[in-house]
């Protein structure tokens, strides 16, 4: 199989105290990025070394959970639930 | 007594007399401190009818048992007053290093009476080693008229450099209805018009400056008790503090993403030009650094700079809400600009969030042609900052149309025929949650006692934050019970003199049902008072429900908890909450059996028993 076939791309934003794990050639607070066909919010925030302990994750702004499986064009986004640290 | 002094100071204006009196220990209990303490003297003294702007009205400085203390964020005060903004009861809750000094003159609330027959201020000095302070009400002739930075200034001069200043500017002195006041010069306890009171009373500032530390009842369980929050919020801090990196300007991105960022006067909630607004662009062209209110560990206060900018100048912020009002909700993507008219809310005492989304609906006004270029004075169009920056003047100094803007966007809109373009609850201008998104903040807006405000118990913690968990902002499932309990719990946070952005979080117990367990212990160290957590939620529900029963007594029915039009029948066009309004009607039944109202929005006599407020 096309390994290009195994892979959907996906649109990370990482907001707050988490916009640091960003690659250097992103733009504001968002990258576009290729994750395996399947991947989650929680694969996608491991990856960046990103804690999912105390983290909000939104799916095109969508409450979303650590493990549902995204789809090629989705926007994550995510940042940490310290609104008093 | 321990954590209270117990002591109130009475000044009355008119006759230029004042005098301490001592509070009951059972009364101190019960209502805690800060805004009840304020609300049961509100409640005992003043017609709940009387006009806010008149002498009959009282204003009332209040800290709380944990202000002054070593707990992390005890360094609040409130001032309550009957709101000329929205004729309901306004709350405005301050920190900075004021209400630790005002604690430190030996008294808890001071109880500002009367109008005096010409501009005063009020200098209490508990410095001197006597029991209680010394008290003078000295002539601010000299200072009428002057901005809140001279102000400060001049009073420091001539009191005492060690002192703290809070004052009016000239919003306040021609009784803007979204009037401010300032401490510390950068600090607002700034919803609902409190500065018009002051200004009413031709009071100028209340300065103080005090020495007395609080007894607390077991000191060393106070202080092992803040150092164990101090390492928790150290911890988090370490891994990533949002608030310490950027202040709360880190939240439009957010928002923003929730579909929920007030974008032109609320037409929609999604803003192309946030990027241009967060609170990166701040940190990276504008923080000098991180500025701390006393005694906290998170400093998400900003000192700031636009030297080197076309507008120039420096001073404090801008804050999330002031960063939605002045900025996307004018469809303004300029930092620069919406700091510029920040700094200038500070300096001549405005609401920055009022002033922000009154301008905002004179732009929609403006560009449906419902006001024309010659009635504003100029050509009106959303994104322009140079007419925000000008409209903000305009507006504290009543010049031009200044004059109509000063009476907030209700009472504008009235008076052009468009009411619905308001975006309002009570009179009072919404903050930066449109509630299509975050549907608990909705009926928050709608059913609080301050008009639309979300300090009144912000469930945008749970819909937006997720602290302590994350609740789907578009469901309707348990916001009655979370409103009716958060606004219980932000109601002992303020008695209480501490800040929100530590306690829900470090105070509460971490679970879906947010307990006060850590709140009434280290209460109970303070004052020795012997809270149990039911027993302190009973009070934050006394507190709140007497707060009610002063709006009920004032006039307000169901029919003042409501929203705006635009909120409750057009669905949010575009964004993850397109399609939404927000079902107030499905809430509100529930809410109001939860909180012990009948259908009418009345509290019941059985509710009143239970309080003991019959």
């Amino acid at each position: 199989m096309d390994d290009r076939t195994d892979r959907i791309a996906i649109t990370l934003k990482l907001f707050g105290g988490f916009r640091r794990h960003l690659p250097a050639d992103s733009e504001g607070h968002a990258c576009q990025i290729e994750v395996p066909r399947g991947a989650t919010p929680g694969h996608v925030l491991a990856h960046f070394d990103i804690p999912t302990e105390g983290v909000v994750v939104l799916v095109n702004g969508l409450t979303s959970e650590l493990d549902d499986p995204l789809e090629a064009g989705d926007v994550l986004a995510a940042f940490p639930s310290l609104a008093g640290g | 007594m321990f954590g209270w002094h117990g002591k109130v100071l009475r000044v009355d204006l008119a006759q230029e007399t004042t005098r301490v009196e001592v509070v009951d220990p059972q009364t101190a209990k019960d209502y805690i401190g800060g805004r009840g303490w304020a609300i049961k003297v509100l409640s005992d003294e003043v017609d709940p009818r009387v006009d806010p702007l008149s002498p009959e009205n009282h204003l009332i400085f209040t800290t709380g048992p944990l202000t002054g203390t070593p707990a992390p964020t005890g360094n609040r005060f409130m001032v309550t007053t009957k709101a000329p903004l929205t004729g309901a009861i306004a709350c405005s809750n301050s920190g900075g290093m004021y209400p630790t000094e005002m604690k430190r003159t030996g008294i808890d609330m001071i109880v500002l009476e009367g109008r005096a027959d010409r501009p005063v201020y009020v200098w209490i000095n508990g410095s001197e080693g006597d029991d209680e302070p010394q008290v003078e009400i000295r002539s601010a002739d000299h200072l009428w008229g002057e901005p809140v930075p001279e102000t400060t200034e001049a009073l420091l001069n001539e009191t005492d450099e060690k002192a703290r200043v809070a004052c009016i500017g000239p919003a306040g002195e021609r009784l803007v209805k979204m009037a401010s006041i300032m401490n510390d010069k950068h600090r607002a306890a700034g919803r609902s018009g409190v500065g018009a009171v002051m200004g009413s009373k031709n009071l100028k500032a209340v300065v103080v400056r005090g020495t007395k530390k609080v007894d607390l009842a077991e000191p060393d369980a106070v202080r092992d008790l803040s150092r164990t929050v101090r390492r928790e919020v150290a911890a988090d801090v370490k891994k990533g503090s949002s608030l310490r990196d950027y202040g709360t300007a880190y939240v439009p991105i957010v928002t923003n993403e929730l579909g929920i960022l007030p974008t032109r006067n609320f037409q929609t909630g999604v803003f192309e030009g946030v990027e241009g607004i967060t609170g990166v662009v701040l940190t990276e062209n504008y923080l000098v650094r991180p500025k701390p209110c006393y005694g906290c560990p998170i400093a998400c206060g900003r000192k700031t700079t636009l030297e080197g900018t076309p507008y120039g100048g420096k001073g404090e912020g801008p804050e999330y809400e002031t960063i939605a009002s002045l900025g996307s909700a004018c469809g303004l993507d300029d930092l620069a600009a919406v700091t510029k008219a920040n700094y200038l809310c500070n300096e001549l005492g405005l609401d920055t969030i009022s002033a922000g989304m009154t301008i905002a609906c004179a732009m929609e006004m403006a560009e449906k042609g419902i006001l024309s270029d010659e009635e504003v004075g100029m050509e009106l169009r959303f994104g322009d900052a140079d007419a925000v920056i000008q409209l903000v003047e305009q507006m504290a100094y009543r010049e031009g149309f200044g004059d109509v803007l000063a009476e907030g966007s209700y009472r504008m809109a009235e008076q052009y025929g468009h009411p619905e373009l308001a975006v309002t609850a009570k009179k009072q201008e919404f903050p930066g949650y449109d509630p299509r998104g975050s549907k608990g903040m909705g009926l928050l807006y709608a059913t609080s006692n301050y008009g639309a405000s979300h300090m009144a118990g912000d469930l945008a913690y749970m819909e937006v934050f997720g602290v302590p968990v994350k609740l789907d902002p578009l469901s309707l499932e348990r916001k009655p019970w979370y409103i009716k309990h958060f606004e219980d719990l932000f109601t002992i946070i303020d008695a209480a003199g501490l800040c929100v952005f530590l306690s829900i979080r470090y105070l509460c117990d971490g679970t879906e049902d947010v307990m006060p367990h850590r709140m009434a212990e280290l209460l109970n160290h303070a004052t020795g008072a012997g809270y149990t957590t039911e027993s302190l939620l009973e009070a934050g529900d006394r507190v709140y429900t007497l707060e009610r029963l002063f709006l009920t007594r004032a006039g307000f029915s169901r029919a003042d908890d409501t929203l705006p039009k635009r909120m409750l029948e057009e669905p949010m066009p575009e964004g993850p909450a397109k399609g939404h309004v927000v079902e107030l009607d499905e809430m509100l039944p529930e809410f109001y059996e939860l909180r012990g109202w009948d259908e009418e929005g009345v509290p019941t006599r059985e509710k009143l028993e239970e309080l003991r407020l019959a």
